[in-house]
């Protein structure tokens, strides 16, 4: 077996333990907060006779033991059934699959928004170093970085909505592999893209700047070679390692930012769920999601892993 | 019909506000109205069941600046778009508990009676129904046909849907008697009920499945309650129903009940497809399509998206089969657009910029400061009515020095209420001057008016009158001062927090109290305390809203009670004698259910007590408010209940209400 299908594997069982990690903790944490979805249904329905309060609380578990609570929740997910949302009697795996392609085509619009902004933006800086371009592209990485989401999502659908009126406010009704799906996409996708963007933009810039110092551009321009070929022949390739690994790592970035532009957006994806679900103590629901984004980001951290290893040859994994 | 409601947010249920012109415009309305002697019925049904019978005199029109059309005006067709705050948790109904999806619900089934603006009830899918007899029955009169059951950890071991239990029950013992839905006909054909009504149903209705409805699916569709999340809410008054032939029903109450009609009467009826389902699955999400006699049929719903509905042209409603419209006869029908699609938004901000981007044509449960600008834009209409409902701050009665009511009036009267209306809510709301609202002034007061004038000075701000009752209550106790008061509240509602902040400012400036707010980041959160037993001896003070309906009961059992003590909403354990007699007499006694006169001059006294009392005080009355752009929605009005702004606006022959788009 290679080096890297070692790795490989040896990190993919190493996702068992950390996402039984995230799911102790995680259980744990929406067990401290106080009530549970029988609470909430009671609080709404003050006519809910205890009779059927207490069917309902033995149904979904919630008169035992917390580790028993757990137990009972680890068992059943271990084979693939996260149980179902309390309140509506949905199974959550049907909910996930439901709300997780528009998270899936938000995050990467804003992902790949980032990198197109990102890396010309950053070789552009790294190449005029110091000079009013680098500063001014430094300043808005700067306020990119700074500005939160939900301010910017809203600043986005009072210009792009409301005074030039080139999208709609609601989210649009057309299926995702629509074409038409991109321009619906363009406000969300640059409110949680703009984040990473600024901070692509900056590792970009650094690393680019770094490496352009090394000896071996020297060498390059000596020979005569154009700089054009210099930049990105040479530099831009080397340059791209941290930004790959960046880049990978930026995903928990955006799948954490998809909660709050969802819910901005009204976008019907996994992050405006999650907060419905935390409102209500849908603890099924709570736990799938955590579960699944924990998951997303330990595979993506894993392919950042495996792109640096093909984008420098000298790493090696033993 | 579902009767939710509970502490509802201020930016939900209430709108809240406008200014000082449309308080004014609201007293002089009242005054002209009561000049014409409104004793009219009363309520939709609240989460507390807020009715009482009768069936629809003239009442108050709590609808601010009514607007109506001209039926020869009306332009067909189009689309009405709107936006409810949350997904549709059910489309079986009685496995609802949300608000909003009402609106969707109500739109898709019908019930024997409806209930308009005002509270009228008026006959619907029942071409008439009748109080046939009311008896002096009590709940132990049913002992000969009740059960024994075993109790376990103090919930009985009975399969069947209980509609009565002993009163002499323990839950802690070992076992009960009780009244199933199995012996309850038994009783019926003995004679032992509280109340009798008899429906006739109109003939040749028919379902979106075509089936024909007759006495046997509106059985079927009551049973269909049986165990269900919203059993409660039925079987809080319901013995037993009978079908009598194909049109006529039957319905018998447990007790002599004066809102037992409203708790009675207007549960959806559904064709045999639905009755056949399993629990909770008449819904899309379980492959099922949603059926009822309703002017709209389901068409499509894609979960926490949208739900659209179109026109049913099969709907079987005539004016002239109802002997209660007096209309003009060129009035539709049913609704006139071909369409309604309802979006699911649940942030306000998001909403109100869809309205602005003409992607929605109404919108409510907007913030009070984005009222403001609706209302000073001429592109836009605020529609708003007088809520059901209004905010509490409720006393710790058995922890000193809040057991003596000279300390819970001395705060009561720096609480500043013109103030709170005014600065805090941009006069979108009215101050709360009695323990009701003016849209529960039918049954629950025989002179609103002369209500208030007679009770304002109980809650107006009084700093002398405060410091002297609190002097009084200090010297005689020997307490010390300042009083420490902590009020408690939920933080996620803005205007809440900023309500408290200006009473904990105006209690400061006293010196006889110290006080101080704590929050809790939600109402679930918090309700985990406010329903536990330790907390109304914590020595907190509870500050939180109430949504009900139009009957005066709700507004004055829920937060006083013992039976509502760790329930909504009696946190605080209180227990007054004399006002649950009172309130016992004012709904249940048969000289109250019989007589509206009787019944409004016992809840003038119960406000009165209630005030007296002090164990809660009263912040402002709320308000619905919807808001249609303006040149594109004709007609539109809002319903004082959130749970039925979208149904009532599209067609409501009994106010003449119908929306037209012509854009």
């Amino acid at each position: 077996m290679s080096g890297l299908r070692r790795f490989v594997l040896k990190r993919l069982l190493l996702t068992i333990p950390i996402l039984w990690g995230v799911s102790v903790i995680t259980f744990g944490l929406v067990y401290l907060t106080p009530g549970d979805p029988i609470d909430i249904m009671v609080g709404l329905d003050p006519d809910m006779s205890p009779t059927r309060e207490a069917t309902l609380r033995a149904k979904h578990g919630f008169d035992e033991p917390v580790w028993k609570q757990y137990w009972l929740w680890i068992s059943d997910a271990a084979t693939g059934d996260f149980g179902e949302v309390i309140q509506t009697g949905r199974p959550v795996s049907d909910l996930i699959i439901d709300r997780l392609p528009p998270t899936i085509a938000l995050g990467l619009f804003g992902w790949v928004f980032g990198l197109v902004i990102a890396i010309p933006t950053g070789i552009y800086a790294a190449v005029k170093k110091d000079q009013l371009g680098d500063t001014v592209s430094r300043f808005i990485a700067l306020f990119g970085i700074s500005v939160p989401n939900f301010w910017l999502g809203l600043m986005l659908i009072l210009v792009g909505a409301l005074q030039l009126g080139w999208w709609p406010v609601l989210p649009p009704r057309v299926p995702l592999t629509d074409p038409e799906m991109l321009w619906y996409l363009v406000l969300p996708g640059l409110t949680i893209g703009s984040a990473s963007a600024a901070t692509l933009m900056r590792i970009m810039r650094s690393s680019m700047a770094e490496e352009m110092n090394k000896d071996y551009v020297t060498a390059a321009r000596a020979k005569g070679l154009p700089e054009r070929t210099v930049i990105l022949k040479h530099v831009l390739r080397n340059s791209l390692i941290s930004v790959t690994t960046v880049a990978a790592f930026l995903t928990a970035n955006i799948l954490a930012g998809s909660v709050v532009v969802e819910t901005v957006f009204s976008w019907p994806g996994l992050g405006r769920e999650f907060i419905q679900a935390a409102t209500a103590r849908e603890v099924n629901v709570i736990m799938a999601i955590t579960l699944f984004i924990g998951a997303a980001i330990i595979i993506m951290n894993l392919v950042a892993d495996i792109v640096y290893a093909v984008l420098d040859p000298r790493i090696r994994y033993d | 019909m579902n009767n939710h409601c509970i502490y509802a947010p201020f930016d939900q249920h209430s709108g809240m506000a406008q200014n000082a012109n449309r308080v004014s415009q609201l007293t002089n309305r009242r005054r002209i109205l009561q000049g014409l002697g409104a004793l009219g019925a009363a309520s939709i049904a609240g989460c507390f069941g807020g009715g009482d019978g009768g069936s629809g005199d003239n009442g108050i029109d709590p609808v601010q600046n009514r607007v109506t059309v001209d039926p020869e005006d009306i332009v067909e067709g189009g689309t009405f778009r709107t936006a409810i705050a949350e997904p549709v948790d059910s489309f079986d109904v009685p496995y609802s508990s949300s608000a909003a999806a009402s609106n969707v619900h109500n739109l898709i089934y019908e019930g024997m009676i409806t209930t308009n603006a005002s509270g009228e009830i008026n006959s619907w899918l029942a071409s008439s129904y009748e109080q046939v007899d009311v008896q002096e029955v009590e709940a132990a009169d049913y002992e000969d046909y009740m059960i024994t059951a075993e109790y376990q950890d103090g919930v009985p071991q009975v399969d069947d849907q209980i509609v009565l239990r002993h009163p002499d029950n323990d839950p802690t013992s070992s076992e009960g008697q009780f009244l199933t839905v199995n012996e309850a006909p038994d009783a019926v054909d003995d004679g032992t009920y509280g109340m009798h009504y008899r429906f006739d149903l109109h003939e040749g209705v028919e379902f979106h499945d075509g089936e024909e409805m007759t006495a046997d699916n509106v059985v079927a569709s009551y049973e269909r309650l049986q165990g269900s999340l919203n059993s409660g809410q039925l079987y809080d008054s319901l013995l037993d129903i009978q079908a009598d032939g194909d049109y006529t029903v039957h319905l018998y109450a447990q007790l002599p009940d004066a809102q037992a009609i409203r708790n009675l009467g207007g549960w959806e009826v559904y064709p045999t497809a639905v009755t056949d389902l399993p629990p909770e699955q008449n819904d899309p999400r379980q492959g099922n399509t949603p059926l009822g006699t309703g002017p709209f049929t389901f068409e499509d719903y894609e979960d926490a998206q949208y739900v659209t509905l179109s026109k049913n042209e099969n709907y079987w409603f005539d004016t002239s089969k109802k002997d209660w419209y007096d209309g003009p006869s060129e009035f539709p029908n049913g609704p006139v657009v071909d369409e309604v699609d309802i979006s699911i938004i649940p942030d306000p901000a998001t909403r109100s910029a869809a309205l602005q981007n003409d992607e929605l044509d109404m919108a409510y449960g907007l913030t009070a400061s984005t009222l403001n600008d609706y209302q000073s834009s001429e592109d836009y209409r605020t529609a708003a009515t007088s809520g059901a409902g209004f905010n509490f701050l409720q006393f710790p009665v058995n922890v000193e020095p809040f057991t003596d009511a000279r300390v819970r009036r001395a705060i009561n009267h720096l609480i500043p209420r013109e103030q709170i209306a005014n600065q805090i809510f941009s006069g979108w709301e009215d101050p709360a001057w009695v323990p009701m609202p003016p849209i529960a002034s039918q049954s629950g007061t025989s002179d609103y008016d002369q209500l208030v004038d007679d009770l304002k000075s109980y809650n107006t701000y009084a700093r002398d009158e405060s410091d002297s009752l609190v002097q009084e209550a200090i010297d005689e106790n020997g307490w010390e001062t300042p009083i420490d008061v902590t009020i408690e509240t939920n933080s996620n509602s803005d205007d809440r927090v900023r309500l408290v902040e200006l009473i904990v400012e105006s209690l400061n400036q006293s010196d006889y109290f110290s006080a101080n707010m704590e929050t809790y980041p939600d109402i679930p959160t918090w309700a985990q305390e406010f329903y536990s037993a330790d907390y109304a001896e914590e020595g907190v003070l509870s500050f939180i809203g109430l949504s009900s309906g139009f009957g005066p009961h709700g507004y004055a059992k829920a937060i006083h009670h013992p039976d509502n003590y760790r329930q909504c909403c009696n946190f605080m354990n209180i227990n007054d004698e004399d006002l649950n007699a009172a309130l016992q007499e004012a709904r249940y006694g048969v000289e109250a259910v019989e007589d509206r006169q009787t019944r409004q001059e016992r809840y003038d006294e119960i406000w009165k007590m209630i005030l007296e009392l002090n164990a809660n005080s009263y912040g402002t009355h709320s308000t619905t408010v919807g808001v249609v752009r303006q040149g594109e929605v004709f007609g539109y009005n809002t319903y004082p209940s959130s749970q039925s702004v979208v149904p009532y606006a599209m067609y409501s022959p009994a106010d003449e209400q119908i929306v037209y788009v012509d854009r």
